[in-house]
């Protein structure tokens, strides 16, 4: 206590330039107003939306990545975010010094470190059995609802260390740390994540004449074809409460499988795409 | 010309006593410091023989002084003045001290050149009586001591300041280098392990490994250009502290012999051991330290020719902090009566030290790590250190007719130095090994110097327009040129050092060449004014052998790695400096200079003209006291650099800051008011600012910055105190006297600034000493930290990485690393 006043009564006497900052790290998803637009007029509904995320760098620099290795401030922990629900809560505290900071990167709660071979899953993606996202809602089109889920695991692969989600030249981000700063809100939206999903790839309307596999999709009807091409029988999905997926057939609701299209556009919206909002409260902000 | 003042300091012989005669004693001289000649005498041509009657007292302190011939008051004075700094065994009648009075001839000769010989001693006056004590009889003093004026005059401004062996030797040392520590202003810390030099900060110069501070010891230039670890790299590790005979600490820039890193100022380190004959110390300590030193000092030769030989090794106090180093110091004074007078300067180096680097605060905090310890860490505990030095000099001193005198002097120095340590963790990747990385930052140096030097000044006889104004000119060189190879790398500590990563392998040829021109008027007695200038021409010739290189973009087959280029530039300035003495005792300064400090070669451009780091300095002070039973000195002073450094950890290397300004303060009181009691206090002020936003980088382009914002790593107050006694506990115990002495040390560093708005703890460091001396044999227990003070040697802020399975963090932290906890040495020794 002493020591601390002492240091008080010094700084009062030494102006440093910078001073240390602290203040709180929230996060906060985004409520979905309406439904979700995708590729071929399909809309997405989502049921739920899990992310995790951190940790969270803030930079001096107007580009991130090696260009911070000194960081002005930093969030080095993790939590999950429901991206569906737009109330803030506190995920931590960014610790920092004062100054400007010009751009930002930050990991979905998988970080790559440099000792490491594999990237590690911190505490919020463990909570997601490993995974960065988890999410799941349905589609729909012209009367047709397709069910999906999606997890997805978004680490660091190319440059070892360092953050995968980084401020591009094009993001407009500028703030100056000061003393007053009390929390830095992230905001995600999860509606542009699946914008590029192509559900028309998943859907079909063939014939055992015209597609040679064992399985097509009419619609909602699974055909069970002959190597010859000739329709063996027909099974109602929607019966069953089931959707008939391209290469599967009747099935419960759509996987995303790794590497596939599903997959790709919802991790490069969550690396490239459309990014959180960064919101600002100082001191004299009404809460 | 050679100009010599023998003196002999005569008996005193008492009347016979009616009573039966008690055993008496005469007193006899324990210390005796030279006269030194007027350089306004010598001008004046006076000479004559001042002769003191002097009263020493019972307790063998200088009491009153008469002078009962006199040479006229500037040899009368001069004479006085040494007296007073004599010390006495007192003499005794039936075994009890008592007051005596012996009579003291200083002759001040001036010799021609053709009989630079002094003649022999003033025959012997006998037959002063003890004012009341009638019992001192018999026995004679009969000593002979050489005084010699100086060549020139070195006090250029308020902040000069001589440090004499009794405050030197008044608080207990550890190492040689911290004899620096009785410098106003002035604190050292040694952090990097036996192998690696001190950090220096002086009067609001945080001076690293010596960046700011020309160091000289015998003559030798020590500080290193465009060493690796550190611009102007200093090691002092070789001193020997018993060898160091008095320091001259020049704070600012106002002499024109001032050359490249005098930017704090300059200290000058004399050697010469007064004890002659051989001697041998062993001493054992805490942490299995042990220290061995043997000397030897011919009788009959003056002080300045010796041979003193160190070994020193610990298991140091924490973690991987062992050492060991061993040093050799000799010097031979040559050609003691003539017009010449030659010195052989050679010293040896060789030290090899583990270093526990640096621990995160916040890991201390939380008790993740020891305060003393080092990370469980391969790359952690692989540091180390190795240095090795040898420095040769021969110096030649000519003192022609009317006070003309040159000097002249080459040297030559290698210096090997490595150094493997790690500031940051795990944070690095390679540049010269695609998706490399993480194997820990474990920086190696190696920087190998090749120097030799030349220096040379001639020093006119004074041109006397009028009977009031007397002026000498003087001009000077010196030179010096360096070859360096250096090399830096990262290493795997787990795989046999493989190394991953090549960061700097060049060669530097460099030389500086410098020439100054130098005025002194003396314009009546109470007015000094002294005009100069200097000007250094600086060449450098790198050979970058991994210039152009640019990781993982370019093929390789584009070009060839490799940027050879040159450099030369001038550096150029005024030194002047105007006393003013209205009244004896009472001295007011005043001192302005303009110095430099060369660049480390390697940022170099081709073509560019070197961009000097210039410094402008202004003193104003005030001196008081007639005697050394008490000096102050209180000096306000103004510093502007044009382009200051701070130390970047993550680069291991000094970072451009911009401008710089210090505005401070200094208040030093000397006093010896006892014949065994001698004590120092400085207390430094400083108000070291940046006055422009430091540069820019593609990683921070906006570094935060607000006028007049503190320098970082600069303390506002230094203070220290040396207190040391040496009485006489009991006379004539059986063959020799009884002699104790004890020692007190004090330093306070205030707390400072660091870099991202984070402030260091204050330093506050007691250190104690106790001893007997009983003729050949002495006898001394040393504690240092006294209180056991928990404080950082060095403390840093920066990112770091220390967890290599946790999330990296970005942003800095405070770093220390720690200095020693209480520590204790006990000493034996034996002279013959």
């Amino acid at each position: 206590m002493r020591r601390s006043l002492f240091a008080v009564l010094l700084a009062a006497c030494v102006d440093t330039g910078q001073e240390p900052v602290s203040f709180a790290m929230r996060v906060a998803g985004t409520a979905p107003a309406a439904p979700a637009p995708a590729l071929n007029g399909w809309e997405i509904t989502l049921d739920s939306a899990r992310l995790a995320f951190g940790p969270l760098y803030l930079c001096p620099g107007f580009q991130a990545g090696s260009l911070c290795d000194t960081a002005r401030a930093e969030w080095v922990d993790s939590a999950v975010v429901d991206v569906l629900d737009p109330a803030t809560y506190d995920a931590g505290t960014v610790e920092g010094s004062t100054g400007p900071v010009r751009s930002w990167m930050f990991d979905y709660g998988v970080v790559s470190l440099l000792t490491q071979q594999q990237p590690v899953a911190l505490a919020a993606a463990q909570r997601l059995d490993g995974n960065s996202l988890r999410l799941s809602g349905s589609a729909r089109k012209g009367g047709r609802e397709l069910p999906f889920a999606l997890d997805v695991r978004i680490q660091q692969v190319v440059e070892g260390g360092a953050s995968i989600v980084r401020k591009s030249d094009t993001d407009t981000f500028s703030h100056d740390l000061a003393v007053g700063d009390t929390a830095l809100t992230v905001r995600f939206d999860a509606r542009p994540w699946l914008r590029d999903v192509d559900f028309d790839a998943l859907v079909e309307m063939g014939t055992c004449a015209s597609v040679a596999r064992p399985k097509v999709c009419a619609g909602d009807l699974e055909l069970s074809c002959s190597d010859t091409g000739v329709e063996l029988s027909q099974r109602s999905c929607t019966a069953e409460r089931l959707v008939c997926l391209r290469g599967l057939g009747c099935t419960d609701r759509v996987r995303f499988q790794a590497g596939s299209q599903g997959d790709q556009a919802v991790r490069n919206a969550l690396t490239g795409g459309t990014r959180p909002a960064f919101e600002w409260t100082t001191q004299g902000d009404v809460p | 010309m050679a100009v010599c003042c023998t003196l002999c300091v005569c008996a005193i012989s008492a009347p016979a006593q009616a009573q039966a005669p008690a055993r008496t004693a005469a007193p006899e001289v324990i210390e005796r410091v030279d006269a030194v000649y007027p350089p306004q005498a010598l001008e004046q041509r006076l000479e004559g023989t001042a002769t003191l009657k002097v009263t020493i007292e019972a307790d063998g302190r200088v009491g009153d002084i008469d002078v009962v011939e006199s040479a006229g008051s500037l040899l009368d004075d001069a004479a006085t003045k040494a007296m007073r700094q004599w010390r006495f065994q007192p003499a005794t009648r039936g075994g009890e001290p008592t007051a005596a009075i012996v009579r003291v001839p200083f002759r001040f000769d001036l010799p021609a050149v053709e009989r630079l010989d002094a003649g022999a001693p003033p025959p012997l006056d006998a037959g002063v009586a003890a004012p009341d004590a009638g019992g001192v009889s018999e026995s004679a003093i009969d000593v002979t001591v050489r005084g010699e004026r100086k060549l020139r005059n070195e006090d250029r401004g308020s902040s000069t300041f001589t440090v004499a062996k009794p405050v030197l030797e008044a608080a207990p040392r550890q190492e040689g280098a911290e004899v620096l520590r009785t410098v106003p202003g002035l604190y050292i810390a040694r952090s990097e392990g036996l192998a690696v030099g001190h950090r220096y900060m002086l009067r609001g110069f945080d001076a690293d490994h010596g960046q700011d501070i020309q160091f000289t010891v015998g003559g030798l230039p020590i500080n290193q250009p465009s060493h690796l670890h550190g611009q102007g790299y200093a090691d002092l590790g070789f001193l020997i502290s018993e060898s160091v005979e008095e320091l001259t600490a020049l704070e600012g820039v106002y002499d024109p012999r001032q050359g490249d890193f005098a930017v704090a100022g300059s200290i000058d380190v004399r050697l010469g051991m007064e004890q002659r004959g051989w001697a041998a110390k062993s001493s054992y300590g805490a942490f299995n330290s042990f220290r061995q030193l043997v000397s030897w000092a011919p009788e009959g030769q003056p002080n300045g020719t010796f041979g003193a030989a160190q070994y020193t090794r610990t298991d140091g106090f924490g973690q991987n902090r062992q050492g060991e180093a061993a040093s050799a110091i000799i010097q031979a004074v040559l050609g003691t009566t003539g017009a010449w007078r030659h010195r052989l300067l050679g010293i040896l180096y060789g030290a090899r030290g583990s270093h526990a680097g640096v621990v995160r605060q916040d890991d201390v905090a939380a008790g993740r790590i020891g305060f003393y310890d080092v990370y469980p860490l391969a790359t952690a505990q692989a540091q180390n250190a190795l240095s090795g030095r040898i420095m040769l000099g021969l110096f030649s001193e000519y003192r022609g007719a009317e006070g003309s005198n040159a000097e002249a002097g080459v040297w030559l120095g290698l210096d090997d130095f490595r150094v493997q340590q790690n500031f940051t963790g795990f944070t690095q990747r390679s540049q010269a090994l695609l998706n490399v990385a993480g194997r820990g930052d474990l920086i190696e140096q190696q920087n190998r110097t090749l120097s030799l030097g030349l220096m040379g000044r001639y020093r006119t006889r004074p041109y006397r327009p009028a009977s009031w104004a007397t002026a000498n000119v003087e001009l000077g060189l010196s030179g010096r040129v360096d070859s360096i190879d250096q090399a830096q790398n990262l290493l795997d500590a787990v795989v046999r050092r493989q190394t991953w990563d090549r960061r700097v392998d060049a060669s530097v040829f460099g030389a500086d060449v410098g020439f100054y021109g130098d005025v002194e008027w003396r314009l009546t007695k109470y007015l000094n004014v002294r005009v100069g200038a200097r000007a250094d021409v600086l060449y450098y010739d790198v050979n970058d052998r991994l210039g152009n290189f640019v990781p993982s973009v370019r093929p390789p087959d584009t070009f060839i790695v490799g940027y050879r280029r040159s450099a030369l530039g001038l550096a150029a300035g005024p030194r002047a400096s105007v006393e003013v003495k209205p009244i004896e005792g009472l001295s007011l300064r005043a001192a302005y200079g303009e110095g430099y400090r060369s660049p480390q070669a390697r940022i170099l451009d081709d073509g560019e003209a070197a961009p000097f780091s210039k410094v402008r300095s202004a003193d104003l002070g005030v001196r008081i006291g007639r005697d050394d039973r008490l000096q102050i000195t209180a000096s306000g002073y103004f510093t502007h650099l044009s382009d200051d450094v701070a130390f970047d950890a993550e680069d291991g290397r000094l970072e451009r800051i911009g401008q710089t300004r210090r505005v401070g303060a200094v208040v030093h009181a000397q006093t010896r008011p006892l014949a065994w009691l001698v004590g120092a206090l400085s207390v430094t002020y400083v108000h070291a600012q940046l006055l422009e936003r430091p540069p820019g980088s593609a990683q921070d382009p906006q570094p935060p910055y607000q006028p007049g914002q503190s320098l970082p790593y600069v303390p506002p107050v230094v203070v220290r105190a040396d207190l040391g006694a040496k009485p006489t506990l009991v006379p004539h115990l059986w063959r020799w006297d009884l002699v104790g002495r004890a020692g007190v040390g004090f330093s306070y560093l205030s707390p400072r600034p660091l870099p991202y708005g984070a402030f260091a703890d204050h330093v506050a460091l007691a250190d104690a000493s106790v001893g007997l001396t009983w003729g050949p044999l002495d006898l001394g227990f040393e504690v240092y930290n006294l209180f056991n003070t928990r404080y950082a040697a060095t403390e840093l802020n920066f990112p770091s990485s220390w967890n290599p399975e946790g999330v990296r963090t970005r942003t800095p932290e405070r770093h220390l690393i720690a200095g020693s906890p209480l520590s204790w040495w006990l000493t034996l020794g034996v002279s013959l």
